[in-house]
């Protein structure tokens, strides 16, 4: 169980979180869609602490830290706890395949080289790219590198996985591959939360839709509810921009 | 008056030996200039209160005035103060410490920008999977980072190896030095400092091709093809 209390954030003086409670069920995928600049990946980097909110809770399982008195040691609690996908990929570029998977592994989780091996290797076959274990990323596609960016966070068994816009810079045509391998891990029960722009993945695939709107969350409940009956005018009018575009 | 390459070839033995003096000391200098700057670039990079200022003083110093007027102000300004305090340091060690403290400004730049053009993104898959700063900065960033520093570095320890002919003038016997005595010696100055100019050149042109192999194997490092 995640649950996030009152968090807020802003950068100068901008408010970009206004106050956002969110609590996240073992095993819930919950996807978060909205404008842009409205705050979504700020929010994760927040779950994340990448960036640090100015206020608020965090409480992952038993594990609850009051956001304007977080130590170093909180952080680094949350950081191995949670695990984040970006939207760039961020593959450690002087890293193979496998060793992307491994570094966390053998640097965070001090697990010895042979036993994270033989587990970056499972990982690799279950995102399906075992082929390219020896590759390093710059010789992969965007989608292969977003599958491996994912395996890279499933070894680490994170509380909660945080998918910041995993499509948004990927070639129209790897869209599907990311997308099935996060469909095979909704299935498998993981914790997910996903700010995405992809709105019928999110109608298939999640159990709960957030619309998120300057800062706060507008309208939230069951995904197939929120995004085919929206009751929020201003969530009405999102889906209908975006639907139109489609 | 001709050209004596009898003259010029015999000193080339002497070259040879006291160039063994201007490369103790370029790598010596080369060694703690670097490591010194590795210091100070992740201290700036890091933004760390106070010292990160401290050291963009010590750049902007050392990096703005001249290694000649450093080596005299050190060696007979500075030392001479301290003498009652520290043991008697010899010339050979005053122009170490120099050198070193002079290129480990300008190398400290070559690692802070090549740090910085590596993308934020790195850093942050790094920390969001628990991996604290130094860990992420020793094993993501600076690998990446020293493959760019390198072209700029190996300017770096070039300059090192020529700026180590100025040390002569606080009293070091090195290349340079030899090349003034023998030249007078026969008043031959033409082929004295010809011969030490192309001893200069072979050695920074195995630098040369020194860095070109390291690039090549740097390249491979994150798989780029040949």
């Amino acid at each position: 169980m995640i649950r996030l209390k009152n968090i807020q954030k802003r950068f100068g003086d901008l408010d970009v979180i206004k106050g956002i409670d969110l609590d996240i069920n073992n095993g819930e995928v919950i996807s978060i869609i909205g404008p842009s600049g409205t705050g979504k990946s700020t929010l994760l980097r927040c779950m994340n602490c990448l960036e640090i909110a100015d206020q608020g809770e965090i409480q992952i399982e038993d594990y609850s830290v009051n956001i304007s008195k977080i130590t170093n040691k909180d952080k680094q609690w949350i950081r191995r706890n949670t695990a984040m996908v970006f939207q760039g990929f961020n593959l450690f570029n002087n890293k193979t395949v496998l060793q992307n998977i491994t570094e966390g592994l053998i640097v965070v989780k001090k697990m010895k080289k042979s036993e994270a091996e033989d587990r970056a290797l499972k990982i690799l076959k279950d995102v399906d790219i075992l082929e390219k274990k020896d590759n390093y990323p710059s010789s992969l596609s965007g989608g292969q590198q977003q599958r491996v960016a994912i395996g890279r966070a499933l070894a680490l068994e994170p509380k909660i996985l945080l998918f910041d816009e995993p499509t948004s810079a990927l070639d129209p045509e790897l869209v599907s591959e990311v997308l099935v391998l996060m469909k095979a891990l909704a299935k498998e029960k993981r914790t997910m939360l996903i700010v995405t722009h992809e709105i019928n993945f999110a109608r298939n695939v999640s159990d709960r839709v957030c619309f998120m709107d300057q800062g706060i969350i507008l309208e939230e409940g069951a995904a197939k509810e929120i995004i085919d009956n929206p009751k929020n005018e201003r969530t009405k009018q999102f889906l209908n921009a975006i639907r139109y575009r489609e | 008056m001709n050209f004596d390459f009898e003259f010029m070839f015999r000193i080339v033995p002497i070259m040879l030996r006291y160039s063994t003096v201007t490369l103790k000391l370029s790598f010596l200098a080369i060694l703690l200039g670097l490591t010194i700057s590795l210091f100070i670039a992740i201290v700036i990079t890091a933004k760390v209160p106070i010292l990160s200022k401290i050291f963009k003083v010590y750049i902007s110093f050392f990096r703005g005035t001249p290694l000649m007027a450093q080596l005299f102000c050190f060696y007979f300004g500075i030392l001479p103060l301290l003498s009652k305090f520290v043991l008697k340091v010899s010339s050979f060690q005053a122009a170490l410490v120099i050198l070193s403290l002079a290129s480990s400004a300008y190398m400290a730049e070559s690692l802070r920008a090549a740090i910085s053009s590596i993308h934020r993104g790195q850093m942050e898959a790094a920390q969001s999977i628990g991996m604290t700063y130094m860990q992420a900065m020793i094993r993501i960033i600076l690998p990446q980072a020293i493959k760019v520093a390198i072209p700029t570095l190996f300017s770096s320890f070039i300059n090192i190896v020529k700026d180590t002919s100025l040390v002569f003038a606080i009293g070091v016997k090195e290349m340079m030095a030899t090349a003034q005595l023998e030249g007078a010696s026969g008043y031959r100055y033409l082929e004295a400092y010809v011969c030490v100019l192309f001893v200069y050149w072979g050695i920074t042109s195995i630098m040369g091709l020194a860095q070109k192999r390291i690039e090549i194997r740097l390249g491979k490092s994150v798989g780029e093809t040949l």
